[in-house]
């Protein structure tokens, strides 16, 4: 299968999308020859999956048909940067550890990333539109990617948006892209805005007890009183986790990320400490780097050790009941469950780990996994396997019941995509 | 049957449904719907629909595109692209009527309202709460939420805050044959394409929201306004671009030119500008009270650098509302200065203003029309005001040339022809200088899965199809062969 235009195929090992095996393994040099080959699998009806660094490989449902994996890690690098249009311009394939050093150089940052283990890339990021914690701060891929290149499933290059942040011209096409999960095109390049590095980072520890969730510390998702304080980031972890960050040695936690300038951090710091007093917990504050650690170790360690990642969102009114019922849940042995819930967003990771050295079976987790879901959907939100074996993955739908929208979402993948070959299966409501 | 006759008929089903006093088919009674805020792109509707009830809106719709006949959804009509006009014939749906606001959650921050609402009506409820909503747009007193929704506007504080689209958190939209489509909702990352961020901001082209649910920020707890006269042009856009990398990122930084600045002091909202001033920047910080004050006096700093000749900080409230008013009248200020004007809505990279801005002179130069800018400065938003008199032989053709030329150039410098005014039937020709045929084809694959039977606001946004290979999509079924 390596002719009409497919120039020498990278074989390589590990390209499996899960339990499938490509035929081939193909790394673009370019976008003319990423073009080049998704125009060829087109004509031939080639089922293709878009690769960056595997980080987020896991997510969404086990596809359909597999024939190649399309590598975009040779496609890396910073194509243009203006520091004062706050914008950047960078292949799919960049790490974002290597774009954050090129931003980090002239005082910006990305403040994006994804809660995966470490090597996501920028293309990685936009096609699975992965939000952090710092989401409350910062927003998520689709707020703050302006324009994309794409290839199109018939291998037709195609730009949108472009390097403004206002730009009402046509359709928001950027907007469709981030977070198709690779089945409408093949994300090439993206500009994203950046923002200013803060001056001073701060993390503010709040420490309860160990027991059941803290109802002062819940009570923070609707009564306003973190509006004052103004983190970047507010997720109250579990006393498990806590122990794991290292932030309690068995207590809830409540973790606030605080950023700006140096008098402003030192007031927003003065008020956690009045707010941890009102609520009767304990306050810790870990000054920059250090506190950036445990931010590192929540997205990134936490993600690879796990066996079961799942994100969990709701209505900010429906998180209270949620979490203690997620508290209650008895895992199965040896499965372990640590969970970080974001106050301000209505978002929960629930990550799940089987102790000892066995390959522990995951399937035992879709009953208590099912009601979860069922948990949030009647909290006005869903729950989605961010990582999961492929069996539970097909068993439950990583995504979960499709909801009214998802005939219109079928009518554009059909008009984009015709003969389904990007990615087919794994995306929502089996597109 | 004629396109009058299938108007007519449609118009007597929604009348049944409807009531007699929810359309409009006079011809005089019409000719008040015939344009937006853009009195050059003027067409008389076939007839108007103004529901008073949510539910009435599918039932008109399903009418409507029953019989075949296009509906065009209007707010205020405050747009400025011919957006909310219904050309050939096709029929308006006036929302004035639904401009309730229907409920409000302090504690989750959002408010849900019907689109006739104003948006000021939304911000001065966001306010009795302590909260805020961030799109306002400079005709904030009359236009509607849900034009704010169709066009995703803007306004003085996207800078930091974002436009429209990042304060929408779920609709209700009627699309095409009266079907009723949820999109969005109260938790975050629900699963599935973005199709609420592609429904903000089409036009009207995709369906109409019937119910808009809006995010609410915690009001800022202090503001800082620093007003900043300049003898040259340059040196303000200069100092725009320094504020931001110095790591600053204000609320809202506002640029008017000398002749804006002519314009505004002879309209309601004096401020007492010297007559001589090159330009006058406006910048707003807000945030926590603790380093606003140091933020400010960096700002003054950078401008003192760049030769600033006054920089003065707002003395309370009433000062800071006089220099936002001034600003934001300035449009209706021109006509104190020229009979006419056209108005553009060009986005550029920040970094590219001075150049820029010095293009846009030599183009009004070349075509013989004077030239005043107002501008999002923040956002690399140039609003030219091309003022002309009517009565002069060509002046509009050259007007309008001009304006052409300019958008060309923001394009060159990769921006966009349109930043929140929308395309409307104003800018679809220029929407091929920035998109390719291929892009152009691919908008219209993604409004073809909507609206197959282009029934909504047809004509608007996309430029008229040509005879030609274009489009993506290859027949399904001809495939020549597997792996």
């Amino acid at each position: 299968m390596a002719s009409d235009g497919f120039r020498g195929p990278e074989v390589a090992g590990r390209a499996s999308v899960d339990d499938l095996a490509p035929a081939a393994l193909y790394a673009p040099a370019d976008e003319g020859e990423a073009a080049d080959l998704l125009r060829t699998a087109f004509r031939r009806g080639w089922a293709v999956v878009a690769r960056g660094s595997g980080s987020q490989m896991p997510l969404g449902n086990p596809p359909a048909r597999l024939d190649a994996v399309l590598s975009l890690a040779r496609l890396s690098g910073v194509t243009e940067y203006t520091p004062e249009d706050l914008v950047v311009e960078a292949f799919a394939g960049t790490p974002l550890s290597d774009l954050e050093a090129v931003l980090r150089a002239r005082g910006q940052t990305l403040g994006l990333s994804a809660v995966a283990p470490m090597g996501t890339t920028l293309g990685g990021l936009v096609a699975t539109g992965a939000a952090s914690p710092h989401r409350l701060g910062h927003g998520t891929p689709r707020d703050r990617v302006l324009g994309l290149s794409v290839v199109l499933a018939d291998g037709t290059r195609v730009r949108t948006g472009g390097k403004v942040v206002k730009n009402v011209a046509g359709y928001d096409l950027t907007r469709l892209f981030v977070g198709s999960l690779g089945t409408l095109g093949v994300i090439a390049r993206a500009v994203v805005r950046v923002r200013p590095l803060p001056r001073r980072t701060a993390l503010a520890i709040l420490r309860t007890e160990a027991g059941p969730p803290p109802s002062a510390l819940l009570a923070l998702a609707l009564d306003r009183a973190l509006d004052p304080v103004g983190p970047a980031a507010a997720e109250l972890v579990d006393p498990a986790l806590a122990h794991r960050l290292g932030v309690a040695a068995e207590a809830w936690a409540l973790l606030l990320a605080l950023e700006g300038d140096e008098a402003e951090v030192a007031e927003r710091l003065r008020r956690a400490r009045a707010l941890a007093d009102r609520r009767g917990a304990a306050i810790e504050v870990r000054e920059g780097a250090e506190g950036e650690a445990v931010w590192e170790a929540l997205c990134h360690a936490l993600p690879s050790e796990a066996g079961v990642q799942a994100r969990l969102s709701v209505r900010r009114r429906a998180l209270a009941q949620l979490t203690e019922v997620l508290a209650d849940v008895p895992w199965p042995e040896p499965w372990r469950a640590w969970m970080s819930v974001g106050l301000g967003t209505g978002v929960v990771r629930l990550w799940l780990a089987a102790g000892g050295p066995a390959v522990a079976d995951d399937l035992v987790l879709e009953a208590p996994l099912a009601a979860l879901r069922r948990a949030a959907q009647a909290g006005e939100g869903a729950l989605v396997l961010e990582r999961a074996s492929p069996a539970l993955r097909r068993r439950m739908d990583a995504w979960g019941p499709a909801r009214g929208d998802v005939a219109l979402m079928r009518a554009l993948k059909d008009r984009l995509d015709p003969r389904a070959v990007l990615a087919p299966g794994r995306f929502v409501g089996g597109i | 049957m004629t396109g009058g006759e299938r108007v007519a008929r449609a118009l007597a089903e929604v009348e049944t449904a409807l009531g007699t006093e929810a359309v409009v088919r006079s011809p005089g009674a019409l000719w008040a719907y015939s344009a937006d805020g853009n009195p050059d792109l003027a067409a008389r509707p076939g007839g108007v629909v103004l529901p008073s009830r949510r539910a009435d809106v599918a039932a008109a719709v399903a009418a409507l595109h029953r019989h075949g006949v296009p509906v065009v959804a209007r707010g205020a009509g405050t747009g400025l692209s011919g957006g909310a006009v219904a050309e050939e014939g096709g029929v308006l749906l006036d929302l004035a009527r639904l401009d309730r606001i229907l409920a409000v959650d302090e504690g989750e921050g959002w408010l849900r309202a019907e689109p006739g609402v104003t948006n000021l009506a939304v911000g001065r409820r966001a306010a009795g709460m302590g909260m805020f909503f961030a799109p306002d747009p400079s005709s904030q007193v009359a236009c509607t939420l849900g034009g704010n929704v169709a066009e995703n506007s803007g306004g003085g504080h996207c800078l930091k805050y974002g436009v429209t689209l990042q304060h929408v958190l779920a609709l209700e939209a009627v699309t095409a044959g009266g079907g009723t489509l949820s999109l969005g909702g109260l938790a975050a990352d629900l699963p599935g394409y973005d199709l609420l961020g592609l429904f903000v901001g089409s036009e009207g082209t995709l369906g109409v929201a019937t119910e808009v649910t809006v995010r609410l920020l915690p009001a800022p707890e202090a503001t800082r306004t620093v007003l900043m006269l300049f003898h040259r042009e340059e040196d303000a856009s200069e100092t725009v671009s320094e504020v931001i990398a110095a790591g600053i990122l204000p609320a809202a930084m506002e640029m008017m030119d000398n002749l804006a600045v002519a314009g505004v002091e002879r309209g309601p909202y004096r401020v007492g500008f010297p007559p001589d001033v090159g330009a006058v920047l406006l910048v707003e910080v807000d945030g926590l009270e603790a380093g606003l004050d140091e933020q400010a006096e960096r700002i003054a700093a950078i401008a003192r650098r760049r030769g600033v000749r006054e920089a003065r900080l707002a003395r309370d409230e009433g000062e800071r509302a006089l220099w936002w008013a001034n600003r934001k009248t300035a449009f209706g200020a021109m006509g104190n200065l020229a009979p006419a004007y056209l108005v553009q809505d060009g986005v550029i990279p920040r970094s590219r203003l001075v150049r820029v801005l010095r293009r846009v002179r030599e183009i009004a130069r070349t075509e013989g029309v004077r030239v005043a800018n107002v501008f999002h400065a923040g956002d690399g938003n140039l609003h030219p005001l091309i003022l002309y008199d009517p009565a002069e032989p060509g002046a509009a053709a050259r007007a309008r040339r001009a304006g052409a030329a300019m958008l060309r150039v923001c394009v060159d410098e990769g921006g966009s022809i349109t930043g929140e005014h929308g395309v409307g039937s104003e800018k679809r020709e220029e929407m091929a200088y920035q998109f390719t045929p291929a892009e152009l084809a691919l908008m219209r694959s993604v409004r073809d899965a909507w609206d197959p039977a282009g029934l909504w606001n047809p004509g608007k946004v996309l430029p008229p199809e040509r005879p030609g290979p274009t489009g993506t999509a290859v027949p399904s079924g001809s495939a020549d062969g597997g792996v």
